[in-house]
């Protein structure tokens, strides 16, 4: 019988997906409201990424809970659109406070960018590793 | 030379060159371990490495900016070290003096040029801003501002023209609101590591307006005051052959409420603060360097012992004990050269996003080394990595070369 291993990527994508969903909410979030209670936009680039991050949970999730190669490579895929735009809500998608040394531009973009594209990595190797699974089963 | 058998039984060779390789896939908790150990000394040797340079290139870049010999500032601004502030820091703030102290600095023995600086500080540039520095400059006398950026922008600023510092996040076109004054960007400046990557820079008429309009909205510091009577510091350039310490001590002895401030002071000053950090940052590579170094030849030499039925093996079909030695030192070189490039490129991904938070936090002018000098770095880093690798492991190497394989393979029986 043929041994189910689960691939570290199962593991590393729910794992990172929830890092930034909730890192951002609670460790390198934004600048904070104003004293009059308003916020800046950094607020609403803040709230994107994390609803971002919360919806490649779910779908990490269901990625780790998946069978078949084939059905894990297809969730692959359809998060890597995702990971891509995540890294790009910082200033570009919505743009962040007018002096770069404030805490949504030293702090919140380059986490957001750096877990972005990590994730954007291990995604990639996911489905080079179901790829190579898929074929190694059609193979037998 | 060795063969083995696949799964469906096919024959391939293993030859001495391709070993060390197999041994490392095939155990894949043992080479990660030792993996993460010359990531995090090659992570180290790297990150210390460029934020040592990068605080160097601020520091330069600072120089190059200031352009003044001495620059004169009102007493009490001196005192709170206010012009360090913004020029080092970032800090937002303003004070004045009055004009004619410009125009005496002119006259006095030794000065070569003067040019009279303006400070405003914005107490919103818009919806979602936090105050904004605004330096103004005399285009006719600067000798200090417009030379450096020059390299940014050619033409000649206008009215309500504005240039944004490299940290402003405005691009080019857009318009900024101070005081209800609207202003155009028409360009970016390059990065300087200092200060004045957080302000904006205008000519003398447009901040004189800026200025009017805040009086307008009531600014202490400026209600009682006419704008067109007032100036922020001057920057004075000394004449060859004179001491700027002789013209700084008559500007401090004989003007009231100026105190003159020798740019040299500053920087010497500063570049004391970065010798110390420097310095705790090259001792905190060196020990890395050095645990590691323990670490690993701890590691190799255990994991040698673990593996002398192996090596015993090896011997028996025909390995020599030169080949054995070879095969060791291979392993920790591979292990050496992947486990560095990870540990630059973690580095990598670490000290150039969050430069920007790692400036705030040091306080000192902050700017990144050109990319070869990155590259070079990141090569002598891996390096490092590559040659810790056979170092600790040349032990063992040596250990294992002189191993007795009858004695190993009766222990097992």
């Amino acid at each position: 019988m043929e041994k189910n291993r689960i691939s570290p990527t199962n593991i590393i994508m729910p794992l990172l997906a929830a890092v930034l969903a909730l890192g951002t909410a609670f460790v390198f979030h934004a600048c904070p409201a104003h004293d009059d209670g308003s916020f800046m936009s950094c607020h609403w680039a803040q709230q994107t990424v994390f609803g971002l991050g919360c919806v490649m949970l779910v779908i990490s999730f269901a990625h780790l809970g998946a069978n078949s190669p084939r059905m894990k490579m297809g969730i692959s895929l359809a998060l890597l659109p995702i990971e891509i735009f995540t890294a790009l809500v910082p200033n570009i998608v919505i743009k962040l406070c007018m002096s770069n040394t404030m805490r949504c531009h030293s702090i919140m973009r380059p986490s957001v960018v750096v877990l972005s594209l990590l994730m954007l990595i291990v995604t990639c190797a996911d489905i080079f590793l179901c790829r190579k699974k898929e074929d190694a089963k059609n193979e037998n | 030379m060795k063969t083995e058998k696949t799964e469906n039984n096919t024959k391939i060779t293993v030859t001495p060159q391709r070993l060390p390789l197999k041994n490392l896939i095939k155990r894949p908790a043992r080479s990660a371990a030792l993996l993460v150990l010359s990531a995090f000394l090659s992570f180290s040797v790297f990150g210390g490495s460029m934020v040592i340079s990068s605080l160097q290139s601020g520091l330069d870049s600072l120089q190059a900016r200031l352009g003044a010999d001495i620059i004169a500032v009102p007493d009490k601004a001196a005192r709170q070290n206010d012009l360090e502030a913004i020029l080092i820091q970032g800090a937002k703030g303003y004070f004045y003096m009055d004009k004619t102290n410009a125009d005496k600095i002119a006259q006095m023995e030794g000065v070569e040029s003067v040019s009279a600086q303006y400070f405003l500080a914005s107490v919103s540039a818009g919806c979602c801003s936090m105050p904004v520095q605004i330096i103004g400059f005399d285009p006719d006398t600067d000798f200090s501002v417009q030379p450096w950026i020059k390299k940014s922008y050619t033409k000649e600023l206008n009215t309500d023209d504005l240039l944004a510092g490299a940290n402003i996040n405005a691009e080019t076109g857009e318009n900024l609101r101070f005081y209800g004054h609207t202003c155009k960007v028409v360009g970016k400046l390059d990065k300087t590591g200092t200060g004045l990557d957080n302000a904006v820079f205008t000519n003398s008429d447009t901040i004189k307006a800026l200025m009017s309009s805040a009086k307008e909205k009531g600014d202490k510091v400026l209600e009682k005051n006419d704008p067109n009577t007032l100036v922020s510091s001057v920057m004075i350039k000394v004449k060859d052959g004179y001491e700027p310490d002789s013209i700084s001590d008559e500007i401090n002895i004989h003007m009231r409420h100026v105190t003159a401030v020798k740019t040299q002071n500053m920087i010497s000053g500063l570049a004391q603060s970065l010798s110390g950090v420097s310095d705790m940052t090259g001792a905190l590579m060196l020990a890395v360097w050095i645990l590691s170094l323990i670490v690993m030849a701890i590691a190799f030499s255990m994991i040698i012992n673990e593996r002398k039925r192996e090596f015993a093996v090896l011997r028996v079909i025909g390995a020599s004990r030169s080949t054995l030695a070879r095969m060791v030192l291979a392993e920790s070189s591979l292990l050496g050269l992947t486990g560095g490039i990870i540990g630059v490129i973690a580095a990598c991904a670490l000290v150039f996003p969050f430069s920007g938070a790692l400036e705030a936090k040091l306080g000192l002018p902050y700017l990144s080394p050109d990319a070869g000098r990155i590259l070079l770095t990141a090569v002598l880093a891996v390096l490092a990595a590559v040659i810790a690798g056979p170092l600790t492991s040349a032990f063992s190497a040596v250990k294992i070369s002189k191993l007795d394989t009858g004695l190993i393979l009766r222990e097992g029986n």
